[in-house]
This record gives C-alpha cells, sequence and structure tokens, in this order.
C-alpha cells in the first residue's frame, strides 16, 4: 500500500503543475489589474506612479514571465535593468548576447516560496497557514458531524423503510440538499442569533479587550456554521447510505446472518453496514471537498476568518500570488482527500488492494 | 498632478465588503474619525439621548464596531484604506483637525497645532503647538514629529500614497520644538488638508526612514498620543484599542473600543441587533428593520457623495490624452452619439430623479442640479434646478440633433445608424444595478437602444481607464468640504489609461475658471463662490455627468452610550467623553 500511495503522491506532481498554469491563466485573464483597482478613487495618482506600482509588481511583463517568475523565482526583462533590479535579495546578469537581463527572485514555487501577497505585504505561506486552520476546524467538523448523523439517519431509514421515519427523513434531505448554503445561513442566524440571541452572530471566538475565550465560547460559535454547513452533506449520505443499505439487505450473505439467528442489529450494523459503507468511501474525497468549498459562502456570512474568505477577498482584490496560492492549497487537499478516499476504501473492502 | 485637497473614493455602496478596500487612500488625513458630511440643515437623530452625566461619570465599557473588510496597516503615511484610518485617528495627532459640525479645518478637535498666522502673500502658515502634549511612552509630541513625518513621506525609501501633499509645499521648518512653518508653492485654497497627516512618533524610528516601512509600528503601534491604546490586531477577525490614561484630552471613560471584521452585510446589520456590536452604518433597505430595534438611535444626514452616470464625450474606438506633451489642449474626436450636448441633454430629461431617490434609494437621497453638494453652502449655486424629467423634451432634442426612428421600430436612427449605448456598472451592487435597469427602460421611451451590463470591479475600471466605454453609473464619495473638483473636468487629467476626467470632457473656459476657484488671493468664500457658480453652470449646461442623487446616510448605534454627539463631518469626533448608561448608578 505503501508503494501505492507515493506513487500517487507522485503523479500528483504534474497534477499540481498543471493547475498552476491553469490557474495563472485563469487569473492573468481576468480584466483590470490590481493597480488599478488599489488606486480607484485616489485623485492624487498619477499615470507614471501606476506605472512604477505595476512594473514593481512585474505586471508589465508578458505573461510566461510572469509565470515563470511565480514559479521558478526568474525574472526577464529586457535591456539592462540590473541596477533597477537588483537588491540584497535579488541577484540579476546582464546577457549582452541576447541583450536581457535575469534576475533570480531567490523565491519561486520551485523552493517552497509561493510569493508575496500584493495586499499585506506577508509572504503567501503565512497568510493560508494563518487562516488554515479555522477551515480545516469547521470542514472537518462538519465532515465528521455530517457522517455522523447522516449514516445512521439512512441506515436507519432503510430499516424502517416506508415508515413515517423514512419519508421525513428522506423529505429532508432534498429539502438540505436543494436549499442554498447562504440563504439557511441567514436564516438561521437570523433565528437563534437575532430573536431568541442563544447563539453569537459570527466569528471564531468572542472578542473582548481581554482576549479570554473559553471552550464553551468556541463552541458556541462553532454551532450555527457548522450546522449550516453539514446540513447538504447529512443529505447527501443519509441519501447513499438508504440505497447502498437496501442494496445490501436482499444480498445471500444478509440472509445467511439471519438465518443463522443474528439479532436484527447484528445483522444491520455489523453485517449490512461495513458493506454499504464502500460507495460511502469513494464520495468521502469528495465530500470533504465539497464541504470546504461550501466553506467560502459560510465563512462569509459568519465572519469565520478561514480559507474561504482568505480566497474570495484575494480573486476581488486580484491579489495573484494569493489566489495562485490558495488555489494551489486546495489543490493539494483535493489530491490528498482522494488519496483518502481510495486508502480507506481498501481499508474497509478487504477485496481492494492499493498496488 | 496638482490635486492638494483631501482625497475621495469611489464608492462601492453595497458590493461585498472585500471592495472597500478596493476604494484605498480615500480618507482624509484627519485625526479621530473618518469624514463624514456637512448637514446642511438635514442631520436629524432620533432615538438617542445623549445629556451629560450626572455627577462622577463610571468608567467602563467597551465599544464595539464592524467592517466590512480588513485594515492594510497603522501607519499614518503607508495606510491606504478607511479601515486602517480608524487606529490611525485614534493614536496619531495631526497638526490640524475637521471641525465635525462644519468640515472646515480647525485648530480645536484634538489637533496639534494651538493656533496659525498666516503671512501677507497667504504663502507661509506659522503653526504654534500644543505644549505639554506626550506620547505614551513620555516623550514630547512636537514639531520634529511632524517634519520627521513629512520628510518621511518624500524619502527615496519610503514608498507612501501621501507623496501629494508635497505637490503643493515648497518647504517645511521646525524653527523650534513647538513651531512649525509650512511654505507653500502657491496659493492653492484646498491646501491646507495636506498639513493633516497623522505624525509619526519620530524617536521610535530611525533618522535615514530605514525602518519606516518595516519597523513594527505598522502593525502594532507601540506608542500613541491620542485617545486609545494599540493592543492587538487578528488579522482578517479583530483590532482592538484601550483606553489611553494619559490622553492629553482626557483618558475615555470607555475601556477601549474593537473592530470586527464582518464582510457579509446582512451580518453586520445581524450584529448591531443582537447587540454584539454597538455602531453600524446601514443601508437603505436595512433601515426598515434598524428602526424597530428600541436599543438603538438613528443618526441620518447628507453624506458628501453623489450617484451619477458618466457620458463618454470622446469617440471610445480612438481614446486619446487631453493634452499633449506640452501641456497643449487636443481636441478630442467626438463620440458618434454622446458627442452632441443635445444628446447629453435628453438624456438628462429622460431620467426621473425623484422615481430612482424614492424606489430605489427608499428616500435616502435628493436630486441634484451640477457637481457642488448643498453640504458646501457658500458654493452652491441654488438657481439652477435639476434637468426636469421631461420626456417630450428629451425626444424634441434628440429629434433637433438629427435622431429620428426612420423605420417605426421604436429606437432613432441618423445616417443608417442605430442609437445604442452601452451602459455600465459593477455587479454586486444592487443599488446600481436597479438604477441600470431603471435608467435602460427610461431611455427606451425615447427611442435609445441601452445595453446595460453589471461587470465585475476590476473590468469596469479597466474600461473606464481605457476610455471605451459609452456610459457608467458609479458614484464619489467623501468630497471633502472644498468645491474644487479639478480632477474631474480639466484635460490635464484626461490621460488614457489612468485619470479621472475619463469622461475626455474638454471645456477651455471651465478650466480657467477651475484654476481661478483655488487660487484667489485671501481664499474668502465669498470672493471664490461667484466662480464656482459659474462652473456649475457650465457642468450644468456641458452635462459630462448625469448627477443622479446627492446621497443621505444613516447611522445606527447603542442608545446604551451617553454623551454621543454624532456631528456630520465626524461621529466619533468626542468619543473620549462617551460613557455607558447602563454602568452609572
Amino acid at each position: 500500500m505503501w508503494r501505492y500511495i507515493i506513487r500517487r503522491l507522485l503523479q500528483a506532481i504534474p497534477i499540481l503543475l498543471g493547475i498552476s498554469i491553469l490557474s495563472f491563466i485563469l487569473v492573468s485573464m481576468a480584466p483590470g489589474d490590481p493597480v488599478s483597482l488599489r488606486t480607484a478613487g485616489d485623485r492624487n495618482i498619477t499615470p507614471e506612479a501606476k506605472a512604477i506600482l505595476r512594473r514593481q509588481l512585474g505586471l508589465d511583463q508578458s505573461q510566461p514571465v510572469q509565470y515563470l517568475r511565480w514559479f521558478a523565482g526568474i525574472t526577464l526583462r529586457p535591456g539592462d535593468a540590473v541596477a533597477e533590479f537588483s537588491s540584497d535579495k535579488v541577484r540579476c546578469t546582464y546577457l549582452p548576447t541576447v541583450s536581457y537581463t535575469v534576475c533570480d527572485t531567490g523565491g519561486g514555487v520551485l523552493r517552497g516560496d509561493l510569493g508575496t501577497s500584493i495586499d499585506t505585504k506577508q509572504p503567501v505561506w503565512e497568510r493560508l497557514t494563518e487562516r488554515m486552520w479555522a477551515t480545516l476546524e469547521l470542514g472537518l467538523i462538519s465532515l465528521i458531524l455530517s457522517l455522523l448523523i447522516g449514516v445512521p439517519l439512512g441506515v436507519l431509514s432503510a430499516v424502517y423503510r416506508g415508515s413515517l421515519f423514512d419519508n421525513l427523513v428522506r423529505v429532508f434531505a432534498v429539502l438540505f440538499r436543494s436549499v442554498p448554503i447562504y440563504w439557511m445561513g441567514l436564516l438561521l442566524l437570523l433565528v437563534f442569533a437575532v430573536w431568541l440571541q442563544w447563539l453569537p452572530v459570527g466569528g471564531r471566538q468572542t472578542v473582548s479587550l481581554t482576549g479570554e475565550s473559553d471552550l464553551g465560547d468556541r463552541i458556541r460559535h462553532l454551532i450555527l456554521p457548522v450546522a449550516v454547513l453539514s446540513f447538504g452533506p447529512i443529505a447527501f449520505f443519509s441519501r447513499i447510505m438508504r440505497t447502498e443499505t437496501l442494496e445490501v439487505i436482499h444480498t445471500d450473505y444478509v440472509r445467511t446472518a439471519r438465518a443463522k439467528g443474528l439479532s436484527g442489529t447484528q445483522v444491520w450494523f455489523v453485517h449490512a453496514l461495513r458493506n454499504s459503507l464502500i460507495p460511502l468511501m469513494t464520495v468521502l474525497g469528495p465530500a470533504l471537498v465539497g464541504v470546504l468549498g461550501g466553506a467560502v459562502v459560510t465563512e462569509t456570512i459568519f465572519a469565520w476568518p478561514g480559507m474561504g474568505r482568505l480566497t474570495i477577498n484575494a480573486v476581488f482584490q486580484q491579489d495573484y500570488p494569493l489566489v495562485l496560492g490558495s488555489g494551489m492549497f486546495f489543490a493539494v487537499l483535493t489530491i490528498v482527500g482522494y488519496l483518502l478516499s481510495d486508502i480507506f476504501y481498501a481499508l474497509v473492502d478487504p477485496r481492494v488492494r492499493l498496488e | 498632478m496638482s490635486q492638494n485637497r483631501p482625497r475621495k473614493l469611489l464608492s462601492v455602496g453595497v458590493l461585498l465588503a472585500m471592495l472597500a478596500l478596493l476604494v484605498a487612500g480615500c480618507v482624509q488625513p484627519v485625526p479621530v474619525a473618518p469624514a463624514a458630511a456637512p448637514s446642511a440643515g438635514s442631520a436629524n437623530q432620533s432615538g438617542a439621548a445623549s445629556s451629560a452625566a450626572p455627577g462622577e461619570i463610571v468608567n467602563g465599557g467597551t465599544w464595539t464596531e464592524a467592517s466590512g473588510s480588513d485594515a492594510s496597516n497603522f501607519n499614518p503615511i503607508l495606510y491606504d484604506d478607511s479601515v486602517s484610518s480608524i487606529v490611525v485617528g485614534y493614536l496619531y495627532p495631526g497638526l490640524i483637525a475637521v471641525d465635525p459640525k462644519t468640515g472646515e479645518y480647525s485648530p480645536d478637535f484634538g489637533a496639534m497645532a494651538e493656533s496659525w498666522t498666516t503671512s501677507e502673500d497667504g504663502l507661509t502658515w506659522t503653526f504654534k503647538l500644543r505644549d505639554g502634549v506626550t506620547w505614551s511612552d513620555g516623550e514630547p509630541v512636537d514639531s520634529a514629529d511632524f517634519k520627521y513625518t513629512y520628510d518621511a513621506v518624500n524619502a527615496p525609501n519610503v514608498e507612501s500614497p501621501r507623496t501629494y501633499v508635497w505637490e503643493g509645499i515648497e518647504s517645511i521648518e521646525a524653527p523650534d520644538p513647538l513651531t512649525v512653518v509650512v511654505k507653500f508653492k502657491q496659493v492653492k485654497c484646498d491646501a491646507l488638508g495636506d498639513v493633516g497627516l497623522g505624525w509619526l512618533p519620530s524617536h521610535l524610528y530611525a533618522a535615514d526612514f530605514s525602518d519606516v516601512m518595516t519597523g513594527p509600528e505598522i502593525e502594532a503601534p507601540r506608542v500613541s498620543a491620542g485617545p486609545f491604546l494599540f493592543q492587538s490586531w487578528t488579522r482578517d477577525d479583530n483590532f482592538i484599542v484601550t483606553r489611553n490614561e494619559n490622553y492629553w484630552e482626557g483618558a475615555p471613560h470607555m475601556d477601549g473600543s474593537i473592530v470586527r471584521v464582518v464582510p457579509d452585510a446582512g451580518a453586520r446589520l445581524a450584529q448591531l441587533q443582537s447587540g454584539e456590536i454597538d455602531y453600524l452604518e446601514v443601508q437603505p433597505n436595512q433601515i426598515a428593520s434598524a428602526e424597530q430595534d428600541p436599543d438603538l438611535a438613528r443618526f441620518q444626514y447628507y453624506d458628501d457623495g453623489y450617484n451619477y452616470i458618466g457620458l463618454n464625450l470622446a469617440d471610445p474606438a480612438n481614446p486619446i490624452d487631453g493634452r499633449d506633451a506640452d501641456g497643449n489642449l487636443v481636441p478630442q474626436p467626438p463620440h458618434p452619439i454622446l458627442g452632441d450636448v443635445r444628446v447629453r441633454q435628453a438624456i438628462a430629461h429622460a431620467i426621473n430623479y425623484q422615481s430612482i431617490i424614492d424606489n430605489i434609494l427608499l428616500g435616502q437621497g435628493y436630486p441634484m442640479a451640477a457637481n457642488v453638494l448643498p453640504t458646501i453652502e457658500w458654493a452652491i449655486n441654488k438657481d439652477i434646478q435639476p434637468y426636469a424629467y421631461d420626456l417630450e423634451q428629451a425626444k424634441a432634442l434628440l429629434e433637433e440633433a438629427g435622431w429620428t426612428d426612420s423605420n417605426g421600430d421604436g429606437i432613432r436612427e441618423k445616417d443608417g445608424k442605430e442609437m445604442k449605448l452601452g451602459l455600465l456598472t459593477n455587479a454586486g451592487n444592487t443599488t446600481r444595478e436597479d438604477i441600470g435597469v431603471y435608467v435602460q427602460d427610461q431611455l427606451k421611451q425615447v427611442g435609445i437602444n441601452v445595453d446595460f451590463q453589471s461587470i465585475d470591479f476590476g473590468t469596469l475600471l479597466g474600461q473606464m481607464d481605457a476610455q471605451t466605454y459609452d456610459m457608467y453609473i458609479l458614484g464619489w464619495t467623501n468630497i471633502g468640504s472644498d468645491p474644487n473638483d479639478e480632477v474631474f473636468w480639466s484635460s490635464q487629467f484626461d490621460v488614457v489609461g489612468s485619470g479621472f476626467n475619463n469622461t475626455s470632457y474638454q471645456n477651455a473656459k471651465l478650466e480657467d475658471l477651475l484654476k481661478q476657484g483655488y487660487s484667489v488671493p485671501g481664499c474668502k468664500p465669498e470672493d471664490r463662490a461667484p466662480i464656482y457658480k459659474e462652473i456649475q453652470q457650465i457642468i450644468h449646461d456641458d452635462v459630462p455627468y448625469i448627477f443622479l442623487n446627492g446621497r443621505v446616510s444613516n447611522a445606527f448605534y447603542n442608545n446604551d452610550w451617553g454623551n454621543v454627539d454624532p456631528q456630520t463631518w465626524s461621529f466619533k469626533w468626542n468619543m473620549h467623553q462617551w460613557y455607558q448608561k447602563s454602568l452609572q448608578p
């Protein structure tokens, strides 16, 4: 299995490279540019100052050259620009034969440097690590909660097929699957935070001058965003589990188990459940990605300081390095999600061997 | 660029919170509270019982606000967004302040200058500073700090977005710790704002400015000479300030203040209603909901901004600069449709401004005749009326301009060309999107086919800069208290790819008047007023902009706070005197 994992990880490299090129093309195709956005409404900015800002950010260069800079930390400038661009960190050499100046910025993704955010001037990696824990906290708790609720609901729904309970679960599953997260978020906020005032409106913890916040406070802040983020997956998981369980209970080995005189609970939860979990494993990876995608909206409504908001902000601000950085983050997470899916699949189904 | 007025921002209205950052650098460099607008008699306050506290006031409480976006940094010469200005205003003193009632520059309201005198030629200003004011670490606040700040702005190793302040200034001297002498290059009536930057604590910085861009003060200021001390900044979440016990105007009663970053407008309103925040500028469609809350007081005032439709007067297929390298006017190839002033006037007549104000802005606006807001009372030309809503007049003007519906399809033509115009605005701003649809419908009634699109803000800016559009809907805000808005109308600022005269408006007489307006010797309002009144008449007649409405803003705040005395130019000007009523015996 280890060989399989290593092979999958190696395969991820060209995938990431492709994603980075694709994201770069998409980002650079976006109309407007970060300098115009940042100087909009600034009556005092001169065209010359704008040109200098563009040059500093390398926006005056062609897209392949910009990509090269981001990826390998190498920049190309026509003519002799050694004096203009050399600094403590940047080493430049003039190549007279092609009359180009080549600079090594010492950065680049190849060297583990995702660049610097245009907005905050912080390293992109720092921005990402500041925020990823908040998103992972929200995403993973939601995913685990969805599994813990969705799976038993699905199984029970199958067990009591056709009952009122089953019908209710199915109706709610359709409802929760179809209601937009944004609407659901604002609705819950209105009811539980504004009218009933049981729960806080947003944020990750209570902000106070003393800065103290206990676990209870953190949990109270988690309830609404986790709930909003979990409705969809709970519905999704319960639907899958119901279908799969119904399929499994008609198989021979379940009949055999019953014939052997096992109790209903044992049949359902030991024999049937493990087999109906197999298809669930295949959707777990995509589900994780889906939950993190949903976090983009949830984080905006609940002022949750996570990756989703960071990415959205970066896109609107055309903060290219940050957009690419968070794009890569989500890409890595997707790849890892699918890999974990495969591994779980093998763990649950002994017939599957990862080679 | 010689523009020397407090800066202005493109309003992004109810755009998603992050767009607030786009309008960076647009807050007046004035300590304590970003500028609001003069009231022009319209300010109105309800629900607040802000009488003086009985006897000794019990200190305590935390004032909490919400902002749609995060701060960028807390350096008074480096920050470029309105959110950062909140903290900058709390910590760094300025030479002059804005009178919260009149919007004029004043030596009161927390300013470091106690008084000032002007030389006879109006070029040299001598400011006398307050004695005994110290930074929170005990170092004196003196003229060296002022000089250091302005030298830093100009230093080659500092990339400050405030370099414009030096365009009108010849020299700055600090002959003694309590005197500052500023010499201007020419009389420019709106230049005083340029000496209003927040001061850097020079004793914490290197003499060669090498640490201005990189020092710890940028993100975690260590000292303050204002009412609050910086405590913490959690990026994208909140920033916190606490009481400065040694504030020279008297320590605040409150323990401190928190600004939370809440990107969603609906969530911000929810936080206001649940009591998690104490203050919010609400959108027109949120007013009804906020008004029902008995714990909230409302402050309604004339904003110093307006919404408009920018018309491209030059050919979008061939954008050229308004001046050549020698500064001579370059005649613009006219826009095939909008180049004719009769067409522009027809459009102005075809829009029902009151209907926009009533139905889209829910009453939070007023009609405008020209470019000066009624808040600048001495300069406004009250003789000009907004274009009357008159479809017949509009049709007549179009006929006169040669645009007729010859094929009976409802759309006019001229020389075989259909009268079709593009109209753009920024997606996500529902108010402007509604206005766009409305205008499209109105213009169709007079035979103009409008292709309305709401597009990404960056794309819109790109088209405006490139001058390749026909018409766009946007707004200006933080116009300031001086009527000089040369940057919108002078060909000097008609620069393709940049520059605010993106309508390519050109009028040599107007350009002369604009210059005269701000260089009147003595700068007396009564001397300047006739010039600005003439300017308004010309702009009204030439219609480079269709002025849709002046804006009315609404702030709601927790009425448990006493002594709150919001004024249109500053909500928080006396914040150190506020106290929480529920804490009092």
